[in-house]
């Protein structure tokens, strides 16, 4: 636990640390470097807690009167924790080759100042056991990032970005402030049994006591309906993940696979807590399978209907955060229905897709973010052609791509394999409550990985396949080596995940050991086939690189030329006889145009001798709309109450002085 | 000593009273400094016993209230040139007559919140009347410095009760208020000072061009 600590004091050193210098260069230097020893600092202590299940306790020295001051690592927080570390650091090796092109524009300091403190409270977050700390972490996570979004301030996009940011996590945040501050509330909740009643009596009576403070108990049903819009809103559950997919494309990209890879599974790591600690109720199962697919499905199709690369992978984000989602309620209808197969299958299902998606994810970010680094373009309709020009780059897509799709033999498939079988053994339990939501479930999944598949074949293939469309693709080059080989790790380790999902699903199993007893035994099975299956996975990947190698070696000594791609025999070909992504995903935007809000306009050619024709295609929030209008309808309402704000001193302190007058008058009625 | 107490408090309500019905903040600044004289004498009658503390918290409050905010008022009403109206929002019998009310509302009051035996009646309403004159010319008052002057008889009426009620760790509570006025007298002072060098006025209303 000394390390642990060290690891968080590393950050702040780390925050203070960069701000120091005046050279950019030691500034970026200094920043990245702390993180990343506090990042390993981290991971010893959560590997180890994550290997030998126990209970880490930390007490701070300094004990106010809420407690504030108590982290603990379990194997909950370790298995967050360590992909998130991770992640983290991997960020922070690859943000400083990324920052690296801003010299002399701007400082490093005060992005890596944000980095570190979003990296302690990150840290923070999984390890809080008290109410305050925990929202005192989130606060600081929540106004962190907000910096680091809104680190190209110069660009209006972003501050709007950033300001709609602010403003959701707020918004969230107010609904987790009442969940952590009613009195007697705890971290993780505690269920109000009767039978300990007796002994929260005397607490709570003198609380209950004090004027204004009536409150007893708080129903389990309202602390789960507050964690669930509070988390739900940084998870970018539907329809208060708004933010999202604005925040994550506007910040750079090194930030983007961090908010995206790490700080959505915050999101998730409050509601699972909430989940366990408390006897969840079908109803809860219920609502979180329905806003889960709601979200898993709106993310996929507005997928569909983006422009620019990074934007597409932010709206991908939601959707796996409603697959995540559908697992948690999976699992809480499992444990609400005494269905202890299903609960064991639906948690670790969201957990193992947590794991997965925060490697995936986050590559895939670090490949966009090279992809702008080398070409300056953000629109897939202007580049092509990547994959010749940045091959290590190119390569990590393919891998993330395939892995965010669920296609073996990477770690998506059995993320999404265990979800389906929870959906199906829950399906062919004779329990009323549990058939429905579960086929619901099982629908959404397909639906999702079909089209996730076809969104990222869109992405890949109009960017790093063909022929670029544009000067700026035309002279791409590849990324730094600092950004080059974080890529490259996180490539190899989700290989590394699809071989080793058993470990993985083992892992998690014993970690879920202590809320569900009989886990390990009832996941034994699918240990077990996953095992065979990556025994093949291993054979089909030993197979591949014999073909490869086959193929190289066939080749050598012979004269090997290289052409155009989709010369087809054409004389004259350009670059705009390729399909683009627009084009690509249009029968499928068109499809689900009402979820995505995506118009196309289409000029058909015509005539024998067709002149012009084109198809011009863009895509509307409906949600932010939605909201947008909702807020100022708000605004318009609420205007009487702009004249209360005189700003004028005097009037500020009547307001106080008669509030004071009347209490006290009240108080003694 | 009752007496004497309850003459003191009386002396408090009149001063009050005149403090609402000025026109002159020069006045006003004078029944302050009248009631901070008056409230000094409280800890050495309040509780019978004439020990070193009381005798050093009398002495520093007299100094203090009686004369170094008087002339830190005047110096700054004289260096930035103020006219010396109080210019209220509340006309001059408006006032007086919510110091009547006031002072009815904080009878009621009193009669809700006795004090043990051995106290005198009178101290729970004419402190909670003192108060409510001091937040009203707050309220009331468009110039900063008549502000600081009913910040100051606010500060009066909570040490009013503190002087009399307050047994038990009594130094510590009044030197900490003491301080803290003097601090928040100094700090106005010099930011009447600076507002007005700025500004060419010290409205304080006037201020509200400041806000978003």
């Amino acid at each position: 636990m000394t390390l642990f600590a060290a690891c968080l004091l590393t950050f702040l050193l780390g925050a203070l640390a960069a701000l120091l210098p005046r050279s950019f260069r030691i500034a970026n230097a200094l920043g990245s470097g702390l993180a990343v020893l506090g990042c390993l600092l981290g991971l010893a202590p959560a590997v180890q807690a994550l290997i030998t299940p126990q209970d880490w306790q930390l007490a701070l020295a300094w004990p106010p009167p809420w407690g504030l001051g108590h982290l603990a690592l379990d194997g909950i927080s370790a298995l967050f924790l360590t992909p998130a570390l991770l992640l983290i650091g991997l960020g922070a090796l690859y943000g400083r080759g990324y920052l690296a092109h801003m010299e002399g524009r701007k400082r490093a300091g005060p992005p890596w100042f944000f980095y570190n403190i979003l990296a302690a409270c990150i840290t923070g977050v999984f390890s809080a056991r008290d109410p305050l700390l925990l929202l005192l972490f989130w606060e600081g996570m929540a106004l962190s990032s907000y910096f680091l979004v809104c680190m190209e301030d110069g660009d209006g996009s972003v501050r709007r970005a950033g300001r709609i940011y602010l403003i959701a996590s707020h918004l969230g945040a107010a609904f987790l402030l009442v969940l952590c501050l009613v009195p007697g509330a705890t971290w993780p909740p505690t269920q109000a049994l009767p039978a300990a009643a007796p002994l929260l009596e005397d607490s709570l009576a003198s609380l209950a006591s004090a004027p204004g403070l009536g409150l007893a108990a708080v129903p389990a049903g309202l602390i789960f309906l507050l964690a669930l819009v509070g988390f739900g809103s940084k998870a970018g559950l539907a329809p208060l993940g708004v933010w999202l997919p604005e925040a994550h494309p506007a910040a750079p990209s090194h930030v983007s696979a961090v908010l995206s890879g790490v700080m959505i599974k915050t999101g998730v790591y409050g509601i699972l807590r909430v989940l366990l600690a408390l006897q969840p109720e079908p109803w809860w199962g219920w609502t979180l399978i329905a806003l889960g697919g709601a979200t898993a499905v709106l993310g996929v199709a507005g997928a569909l209907g983006q422009s620019e690369l990074k934007r597409l992978l932010a709206w991908s984000s939601m959707e796996n955060a409603g697959l995540m989602l559908l697992g948690l309620g999976l699992g809480a209808l499992g444990r609400a229905c005494n269905a202890p197969l299903v609960a064991t299958l639906g948690f670790s299902a969201a957990l193992i897709h947590m794991v997965n998606h925060g490697v995936f994810k986050s590559l895939l970010f670090f490949c966009a973010g090279s992809v702008l680094h080398g070409t300056g373009e953000r629109r897939m309709d202007q580049l092509g052609g990547a994959l010749k020009r940045m091959p290590a780059t190119g390569a990590a897509f393919a891998v993330a791509s395939l892995g965010i799709c669920g296609l073996p033999p990477l770690g998506g498939f059995a993320s999404e394999l265990v979800l389906g079988l929870c959906a199906v053994k829950g399906l062919l339990l004779p329990t009323a409550s549990l058939d429905i939501p579960s086929l619901a479930a099982l629908a959404v999944l397909v639906l999702c990985a079909g089209m996730a598949a076809a969104v990222f074949v869109g992405a890949f293939g109009a960017v790093f396949l063909g022929e670029p469309r544009s000067q700026t693709a035309k002279t791409a080059h590849e990324a730094p080596a600092l950004m080059r080989w974080p890529m490259l790790a996180l490539a190899g380790l989700g290989l590394l995940l699809g071989l080793g999902a058993p470990l993985l699903l083992h892992t998690v199993l014993s970690v879920l050991a202590p809320t569900l007893p009989q886990a390990s035994a009832l996941g034994a099975p699918l240990v077990q086939g996953l095992g065979v299956a990556s025994v093949i996975f291993g054979l089909l990947l030993a197979l591949l690189g014999g073909l490869f190698w086959l193929r190289r070696a066939l080749l050598r000594g012979r004269d090997v030329r290289t052409g155009p791609t989709w010369d087809c025999g054409y004389i004259a070909p350009t670059a705009r006889i390729q399909y683009t992504y627009s084009s690509f995903a249009q029968p499928l935007a068109l499809m689900f145009h009402a979820l995505t809000g995506s118009t196309g306009r289409a000029t058909r050619p015509w005539g024998l001798f067709p002149a012009r024709a084109g198809y011009f295609a863009e895509a509307q929030d409906r949600i932010l709309t939605a909201f947008f209008a909702l807020f100022n309808a708000l605004d318009a309402r609420l205007e009487a109450l702009h004249r209360l704000q005189q700003g004028q001193v005097h009037v500020y302190v009547l307001y106080i002085a008669a509030t004071l007058v009347a209490l006290l008058a009240w108080g003694l009625r | 000593m009752l007496s004497l107490v309850e003459f003191i408090l009386v002396g408090l309500v009149l001063t009050n009273l005149v403090f609402l019905g000025t026109s002159r903040i020069g006045l006003g600044i004078r029944m302050v400094a009248f009631q901070g004289v008056g409230l000094a004498l409280l800890p050495l009658l309040g509780h019978g016993e004439l020990g070193l503390s009381s005798v050093l918290v009398s002495a520093v409050t007299a100094l203090l209230k009686g004369w170094v905010f008087p002339w830190l008022l005047f110096r700054s009403l004289e260096s930035a040139h103020v006219r010396a109206e109080v210019e209220p929002y509340v006309s001059y019998s408006s006032s007086l007559l919510f110091g009547v009310a006031a002072l009815a509302v904080s009878v009621w009051l009193g009669g809700r919140m006795p004090l043990p035996g051995g106290m005198p009646q009178l101290l729970t309403p004419v402190a909670f009347f003192t108060i409510l004159v001091g937040l009203f010319g707050i309220v009331a008052r468009r110039k900063a410095v008549s502000q600081v002057v009913a910040y100051l008889v606010l500060e009066n009426g909570i040490f009013a009760f503190g002087a009399v009620a307050l047994k038990k760790a009594q130094l510590l509570v009044e030197m900490g208020i003491l301080l803290d006025v003097f601090v928040a007298v100094f700090v106005m002072g010099i930011a009447i000072f600076r507002i007005n060098h700025e500004f060419d006025h010290i409205d304080a209303d006037r201020l509200a061009s400041l806000k978003e």
